[in-house]
């Protein structure tokens, strides 16, 4: 992570918390800010540390995500491993209300 | 004999040029992308209007669309990326097919991401990344180039296969045909009929001064109107502070397919995302960035010279024949047309179905 | 496996169906040798049994009851395994006591099983945190024990399941498979190795544990509501399984509430229970003690896991234990009825030197004791050590607060809507003196507990304030708790984006006249579609 330079000072303030070097900031794991390279925004959060700069809107990009498997911990992938989960709803931005969330390994 | 043969060149270059003037008064640019549920869409550019959603066979999305340089059939990566189907543009009919998977090996195949056609359509170039699927355990296995005959037909079979480097994210010919490039932590030039690395460009090892490696990545084909492949890169500079926004830049890797000239050009700093770009073929120095906004960029200056906002996040661009018109697409479920010089929108294709494009390519052909 | 139900509760309380699903069949244990012919029934196709009861895979690792849940539930839904809820249940309680995790082994991650919200814990590992950490908890690799060459087939897991892994942006900064295949399985084996000391001392205690039948007292906070106190009745059913029934009674407002409940204990010491409290479902993770007289834990809504009330339970029968102190701080030259909240409690209550007790009373069962508490205007600011026959505690004296913090300091809500439901985030401000000496942020600080404040957000930097944020992203509640805004696109904002915002957090109180006021951080962000038990 050190060598993965944040893009700027809220997110290196972030990466430094995640790398034990600001102990004050506690934040959720699964949130990377600090960690997102590039040209891929996270999922929670912008590479700028913010959300301004996450797809605009989600549902524009959640099948960019949940088709080529992109954050599989937090959108299900249809590559795989939840290959119908968006089979009913064609349009992300018009269907959206129809996309259940999973819980791995409830079958019911 | 040796004359006789020239004679056959000769007339089929005549004929080439006959057939191509014929066409020129009347082509038109034709788009190809595909849409839920596993459509492949064509539209009239000009028209501005979606002629055919041909219904593929399969449950999955369509990704990759490759289409053949005649412009009459598109190779479509689909079915969970197991899959390349070979369609008519024209009728829908299905031509081709060719299962990635192999059951008798337990191997489960993806195309992954790359994939080309090489230039005189005899051939398509995949790389995979297959894993054995074994009773309690997965296997990974090295991932590869593979090459299926487009005279396959419905079971296609492929003819040549060797091991190439992880993480190639894309893949194309080169005119002529003899060079395949591979985009991965650097860019590798194989001959297509052997395997042989002919030259590898630096990327991530390269050693440029004051620079991180550059982070290069992009998924989406849209090279074919201008020959000209661009795509850009982030990097930072090691001299310059992280509060500092000089610091983290953007560039764009371009590779002449044509030529082979090779080049990177730093053109700004960060402002913002660029998923993938495209270049112009009349004004060859102007290239376009999309994401939630749209950029040209002039790559003999370095410079960013126009940015707009677009309605929604997208994630392709590609260029018209002529260099006047863009075509942004992929996401949701409509192409935005914008003028080259001025960024002004000067058209839309609706999807009829209005189902998401996602992250199918959105390629351009002459008919 | 995705799940198609109306109601959120119907979806949560039907998720997890190992540890959560037993009510209906607690008595129902398996002996060892039904547990083994079970599993060589539902998982033998493709695990080898390779004898003495043990099978390709599953006999080389240990996990905790939610991690085993895990592995089914992929069974069923990457491989198409078909398994009853009964069965489900019992492979996992078989494999949670018999391979399961010491109590030393999982100390330090309680939070993801407890589903804290908002906490991190950095990896001491830099690689770790990089290869794990940017896509799941810590706890995820940290609560399992592998060797390496089973770590290694977990690493072909990932990539054969997720193929793509090694092309995301958080993997192309490095050789991600370069890395995850020759350095990650040694260096996960070192620190979560399949042998442990801890484990071979605690397995027989995993399937012998001691009978938690009988009165509790209890205590705890409930961000937005404020500490609690109570009392439970345990009563044993079959082996490994109880039910309860509990009482709790908030102190700052009164408001009371009763519970009762089913529990099952896996591993020895891993209490998960489910209750009805008053008219909400609510999970309970604890870890009870070795010797059976103490647990401590985190019960949580079935429907929102992000809220919920941290526990701490002890013996009714003694021995003398504070848990709760109520009021926290008391000023110097007043005169303050405070009550101690425990068990054995009643006898030689002494509050320290130059402190006065008068007027003690104590409850019959030793759960309380209470005495006016008159301190001089010369006490100086500080901690009280506070004697209750044996039982030692803490009471703050000070006339001003040094200062306050929000908790936590960086929140994540996230937008909910359609099958989603938002996830909320709960703010508390707490109130801090800066101890001996003087300073703030050092080891000697004393924490006051929570401080009943008023809430307000704002936009956190420029881009926020021209997003407008704070009017999309959701509304701040009086209680600290911020209900995100819907999700979906929002044709109001630009880009028709969603109601995602980036705010900083105020809380406000004010202690003894003077006011006293923190901030936080909240990022109101785009739903998750995927909920695991350990995340």
């Amino acid at each position: 992570m050190k060598h993965l330079k944040s893009i700027n000072a809220k997110a290196e303030r972030l990466a430094q918390a995640a790398d034990g070097g600001d102990t004050e900031v506690v934040m959720m794991q699964t949130v990377v800010a600090g960690c997102t390279a590039t040209f891929d925004p996270g999922w929670e959060v912008d590479p700028f540390g913010g959300v301004a700069a996450l797809c605009q809107p989600m549902e524009a990009d959640l099948y960019g995500c949940s088709d080529p498997c992109w954050w599989p911990a937090q959108v299900p992938d249809t590559i795989n491993t939840y290959p119908d989960w968006n089979a009913d709803a064609p349009s992300a931005e018009r269907d959206w209300r129809l996309l259940q969330t999973v819980f791995p390994g409830d079958s019911k | 004999m040796v004359n006789g043969m020239k004679r056959a060149v000769l007339a089929a270059g005549v004929a080439a040029v006959a057939l191509t003037g014929a066409f020129a008064a009347q082509a038109r640019d034709i788009l190809l992308t595909g849409a839920k549920p596993n459509l492949l869409v064509v539209a009239d550019a000009k028209a501005r209007k979606v002629i055919h959603s041909w219904t593929l066979p399969g449950g999955g999305s369509p990704f990759a669309v490759v289409p053949s340089p005649d412009g009459k059939v598109a190779y479509v990566v689909t079915n969970r990326w197991e899959q390349i189907l070979g369609i008519e543009i024209d009728t829908g009919k299905q031509v081709f097919q060719a299962n990635l998977s192999m059951p008798e090996k337990n191997e489960r195949v993806k195309a992954m991401l790359a994939v080309d056609i090489s230039p005189d359509g005899r051939e398509i170039a995949v790389f995979e990344s297959p894993v054995r699927m074994l009773s309690d355990h997965y296997e990974v296995q090295p991932t590869r180039v593979t090459f299926y005959p487009t005279n396959g037909g419905m079971d296609a079979k492929p003819v040549r296969s060797w091991e190439a480097p992880r993480r190639t994210a894309q893949m194309m010919y080169n005119k002529a045909g003899d060079k395949l490039y591979l985009i991965s932590w650097n860019v590798e030039v194989h001959d297509p009929k052997t395997g042989k690395l002919l030259e590898t460009h630096a990327l991530a090892d390269w050693t440029l001064e004051n620079s991180t490696p550059p982070d290069v990545f992009g998924v989406w084909a849209q090279f074919e109107t201008s020959g000209l492949y661009v795509n850009p890169y982030f990097a930072m500079r090691t001299d310059s502070a992280p509060d500092n926004p000089e610091t983290y830049r953007t560039g764009m890797v371009q590779i002449d397919l044509e030529t082979g000239a090779f080049k990177t050009t730093d053109f700004e700093a960060t402002s913002g995302i660029i998923f993938s770009a495209a270049s112009n073929p009349v004004r060859r120095n102007e290239a376009y960035g999309v994401y939630t906004q749209l950029y040209k960029i002039d790559l003999d200056k370095g410079e960013t010279v126009k940015k707009i906002d677009l309605p929604h996040t997208y994630y392709t661009v590609n260029v018209s024949t002529d260099g006047s018109e863009l075509y942004v697409g992929g996401t949701m479920d409509d192409i935005g047309v914008y003028d080259t010089k001025t960024f002004e929108k000067i058209g839309a294709i609706d999807l009829p179905s209005g189902n998401d494009m996602g992250t199918a390519w959105v390629r351009v052909v002459q008919r | 496996m995705v799940v198609k139900r109306s109601t959120r509760a119907g979806l949560l309380a039907s998720a997890f169906v190992g540890t959560w699903a037993f009510a209906a069949h607690a008595a129902d244990v398996p002996a060892f040798y039904e547990a083994t012919t079970l599993i060589r029934e539902t998982c033998g196709t493709c695990h080898t049994d390779e004898g003495d009861g043990k099978f390709s895979r599953i006999s080389h690792m240990r996990k905790t009851p939610e991690g085993w849940d895990m592995t089914i539930g992929r069974m069923i839904d990457w491989h198409g395994l078909k398994i009853s809820p009964t069965h489900r249940e019992r492979i996992v309680k078989h494999l949670a006591d018999t391979q399961g995790l010491a109590p030393a082994e999982t100390a330090a991650y309680r939070w993801s099983l407890e589903r804290r919200p908002n906490v991190v814990r950095p990896a001491a590992d830099e690689t770790e945190q990089a290869m794990c950490g940017r896509c799941h908890t810590l706890a995820r690799p940290a609560l399992q024990r592998r060797d390496a060459d089973q770590w290694l087939k977990l690493v072909h897991t990932h990539l054969g399941e997720f193929p793509t892994t090694e092309y995301q942006a958080q993997s192309r900064d490095r050789r991600w498979w370069e890395i995850a295949s020759q350095e990650m399985p040694q260096a996960l084996a070192s620190r979560y190795g399949l042998q442990s000391d801890a484990w071979d001392s605690w397995r027989d205690k995993a399937i012998n544990p001691a009978d938690l039948s009988g009165a509790w007292s209890l205590s705890g906070t409930r961000p937005g509501k404020g500490p609690y106190v109570g009392t439970m009745e345990v009563e044993r059913g079959a082996k490994d399984a109880y039910t309860t029934r509990w009482a709790i009674r908030y102190l700052r407002n009164g408001e009371t509430a009763e519970a009762s409940g089913d529990v099952r204990l896996f591993t020895g010491y891993e209490w998960r229970g489910t209750s009805r409290l008053g008219e909400s479902t609510v999970r309970e993770v604890y870890a009870v003690s070795e010797d059976g007289r103490s647990l401590t834990g985190r019960w949580f809504h079935a429907e929102a896991d992000e809220l919920g009330g941290s526990m701490t339970a002890v013996r009714a029968d003694g021995p003398a234990t504070v848990l709760h102190v109520e009021p926290a701080v008391i000023k110097p030259g007043t005169t303050t009825r405070v009550t101690l909240h425990g068990a054995g409690l009643g006898k030689g209550l002494a509050f320290g030197p130059g402190v006065n007790v008068a007027n003690v009373e104590h409850a019959p069962d030793g759960s309380w004791v209470a005495a006016d508490v008159t301190t001089s205007v010369d006490t100086p600011a500080g901690a009280l050590a506070v004697k209750a026959g044996k039982a030692e505690a803490v009471l703050a004296v000070a006339a001003d607060i040094d200062r306050a913090t929000v908790e936590p300091p960086f929140a994540i809500a996230r937008l909910g809507g359609g099958s989603t439901p938002p996830v909320v985030a709960q703010f508390e401000l707490v109130g801090w003196l800066n101890g001996p000496d003087g300073k703030p942020e050092t080891d000697d600080d004393i924490r006051v507990g929570s401080l009943p404040a008023t809430w307000s957000v704002d936009n956190f930097d420029d881009v926020a304030k021209e997003m407008k944020d704070t009017h999309f992203a959701g509304r701040m509640q009086h209680n600290g708790l911020f209900v995100p805004a819907a999700t979906g696109p929002n044709p109001q904002r630009p880009f028709s984006g969603n109601n995602a915002g980036n705010l900083s957090v105020t809380g406000t109180a004010e202690f003894n006249g003077k006011p006293v006021e923190a901030q936080g951080h909240l990022i109101v962000t785009v739903q998750k579609w995927i909920k695991r038990a350990i995340e």
